[in-house]
């Protein structure tokens, strides 16, 4: 046995069955998302793991050896078949990117893919023996308060958004997922808290601001905004999932900036509006389905929500190597920083 | 993967291979299998690198798996198990300062203008003139005990709170900057209901002032910083004329637990002068609150002469400094003795209570 083995090795194409067992298995949920989109390339360049995406969207170029899966988180039975191809594969470590970035107007489809889903994928990583979970979450989800604090740490409990549309599924996809690591102590979870990626082809609900023909901002506030560069956070969600890393960590870039001084830098043409004038605004536009920002967002243009690396720096080693002006520039097109995010 | 060879803007360090700090063993190897490599590729390799040597270093070099053909008598690697985890965490911080050394020096400025906490230094060198004006002919500012505030590291300046639009933050900031040998820099904590006033409280963030909370005023004592606390708050600048001067309960002793927890000294420092900025002849809390305001102020200028009485009456202002507080005697368990934490307070609060009534005697007149 161990000589026929080893001659479908040497072939070039090798069958799943043999290389799973040489190399690690690795699942990463929705592929085609943006953080996925970018991981992939860099992992399949790791020759010790074999990649499996599964997801809504179909992905292509999952690369030789690795497969796709295609299934809908929100489909009836989605969990058994979710258990089925991980136990299959036998995959160790599970990358759950399955998140939306903008918060969806369909509320209980949101609910569906970010919550329920969380749910599905915890609990059949349990079942089929998975290793290891990694999150990319986001700094929203500590919600904007006037009673936060400057800088948030990991500590700080998560409000998000208080009975608004703002990601409340996430914040509960995370709780989900801290409690379930509390009763699984074998499986490490991280999850990484990302201040918003400023990139064109994130899509995520501050790109979606500054892409709004014209910006609100509230009258009299000003607050300080904080984001990541793409590469930065690649960087970072790559060596977590490659090395061991466990429990929850922000990550942002260097420095904030005052809103009014981000809109300035980028040309950005901006409206003051008085705080009720923006929720009415804000409320029919969203309902009318013409604004992809729902009220909530307004607390964000008021309060502080930016979040303190300082754990991720003392605990992975991580600092990040753009500051914020390098992500301003390179979102207003002055120059490319990182040529793998072109 | 995007293969093409966009340039960066300037020296590329990855073309010009001042970014390898170790030189790569397979100079052949290597070469043949990344030419025209992009920025990317050179650190996920050398991530994979690091993985490989510290991980496995009994196994057959990745250069010669990749140069030749596999053969028929290499047996496959059994499946590692995950590194425990002091290696590991090791070779990630590594791997992430070899990654930030690397940053491209053109694009590496510091933000000298803002700070993490908001204050703007353009603004405050455009409004210096006023706020000279302010200290020197408006109010007249008087400043005894400047040698008491240490020339490095932190301290944690505790004052009476006075005005409904506090501006003895500002003022003790603009004396300490321009009249203390070392020219420090005052973080003042303002209380939720200014600091989130819509203009006035952004105009206070910009020229150095942080919102009030235990977070904010321990991180900016962690780095050295010279912060001020009114731990009279709302209570102090709601003051109404009749009971200037008397110092009310200060708070929950919070800021004595700031100053254990962060080893900082405790300097007293006593305002007169800013109790009769706004001479506060009733309050209206029931106006105030549709509003969003705590109250609304009936002062002998405000509602009368409309919002030209918002400008403060031009009293003379007498400030001490009192001897630093040196608390490292309790050590730091102490901020968990309600006991200890309240006596402390007390004393701060009576030594404070003293320092006022002396500069009040001094004081002749409180606008002449």
């Amino acid at each position: 046995m161990p000589g026929g083995k080893i001659k479908k090795a040497a072939k070039k194409g090798i069958g799943e069955r043999e290389s799973s067992e040489e190399k690690t298995t690795l699942a990463i949920i929705s592929p085609a998302s943006f953080y996925g989109f970018y991981l992939i390339p860099m992992l399949k360049k790791v020759k010790e793991y074999r990649l499996i995406g599964i997801g809504r969207d179909d992905f292509k170029n999952i690369g030789p050896g690795n497969r796709f899966y295609p299934l809908d988180l929100t489909q009836p039975g989605a969990d058994q078949d979710l258990t089925k191809i991980l136990k299959q594969e036998k995959a160790r470590i599970v990358v759950h990117l399955s998140f939306l970035e903008t918060p969806p107007h369909n509320a209980s489809w949101g609910h569906e893919v970010e919550a329920i889903g969380t749910l599905y994928i915890l609990n059949s990583a349990r079942t089929s023996g998975v290793k290891k979970i990694v999150m990319a979450s986001t700094t929203a989800v500590y919600g904007a308060f006037p009673q936060n604090p400057h800088f948030l740490s990991e500590e700080h409990f998560l409000k998000g958004t208080m009975g608004s549309q703002l990601f409340p599924d996430r914040v509960e996809a995370e709780r989900e997922a801290i409690k379930f690591a509390g009763q699984n102590p074998e499986i490490k979870l991280t999850i990484l808290r990302f201040a918003p990626v400023l990139h064109r082809k994130a899509d995520n609900f501050i790109v979606k601001y500054f892409q709004l023909p014209l910006c609100p901002t509230v009258m009299g506030f000003d607050p300080l905004w904080q984001f990541t560069h793409a590469s930065d956070a690649l960087n970072v969600l790559f060596k977590v999932t490659t090395a061991a890393g466990e429990g929850v960590y922000n990550i942002a870039g260097r420095g904030v900036m005052p809103l009014s001084q981000i809109l300035k830098f980028l040309g950005k043409r901006s409206i003051l509006l008085p705080p009720p004038a923006l929720f009415s605004l804000g409320h029919t536009l969203w309902a009318a389905q013409l604004s992809p920002l729902p009220p909530g967002f307004c607390n964000y243009l008021r309060y502080p929500w930016s979040a303190d690396g300082r754990r991720a720096e003392k605990e992975l080693g991580f600092t990040p190597r753009y500051s914020i002006l390098d992500i301003l520039r390179e979102f207003r097109g002055d120059m490319v920083l990182d040529p793998a995010f072109g | 993967m995007a293969e093409t060879t966009k340039r960066v803007l300037g020296d590329d360090p990855f073309e010009t291979k001042k970014a390898w700090k170790k030189p790569p063993k397979d100079v052949s190897s290597r070469v043949t299998a990344d030419k025209g490599s992009s920025a990317k590729k050179p650190a996920a390799k050398r991530a994979v690198k690091g993985r490989k040597t510290s991980a496995e270093p009994g196994k057959p070099k990745r250069a010669a798996k990749t140069a030749k053909r596999v053969t028929a008598t290499v047996t496959p690697p059994p499946i590692p198990p995950l590194p425990p985890k002091k290696v590991v965490e090791e070779e990630i911080k590594e791997y992430f300062r070899d990654i930030a050394s690397q940053s491209i020096e053109i694009l590496n400025d510091e933000i000298k203008r803002f700070d993490e906490f908001g204050y703007d230094a353009e603004l405050e060198s455009k409004l210096e003139p006023v706020i000279e004006l302010l200290k020197d002919a408006y109010f007249r500012i008087e400043i005894k005990g400047l040698d008491n505030i240490p020339e490095k590291g932190n301290a944690l300046i505790v004052s009476n709170h006075a005005g409904t639009i506090p501006l003895d933050g500002l003022m003790l900031r603009a004396a300490i900057r321009m009249e203390h040998p070392a020219r420090r820099k005052l973080r003042f904590l303002l209380d939720d209901n200014i600091y989130y006033l819509p203009f006035i409280g952004r105009l206070m963030n910009r020229l150095g002032a942080v919102r009030a909370c235990q977070e904010n005023g321990q991180r900016l004592l962690e780095e050295g910083e010279l912060v001020a606390v009114f731990p009279e708050g709302i209570q102090g600048s709601g003051k109404l004329f009749r009971d200037r001067y008397r110092l009310q309960r200060f708070g929950r002793g919070g800021f004595v637990k700031l100053a254990l927890r962060t080893g900082s000294n405790i300097l007293p420092v006593a305002i007169v002068g800013s109790e009769e900025t706004y001479p506060l002849l009733a309050k209206i809390p029931s106006l105030g609150k549709p509003l969003g305001l705590a109250y609304i102020p009936i002062t002998p200028t405000f509602p009368i002469l409309g919002p030209l009485g918002l400008l403060p009456l031009p009293s003379r202002w007498l400030v001490k400094i009192g001897e630093p507080i040196n608390l490292s005697v309790y050590g730091s368990e102490a901020e968990n003795d309600p006991l200890i934490v309240n006596t402390i307070a007390e004393g701060v609060r009576d030594n404070i209570q003293e320092m006022i009534d002396e500069l009040y005697a001094e004081r002749k007149s409180p606008f002449f």
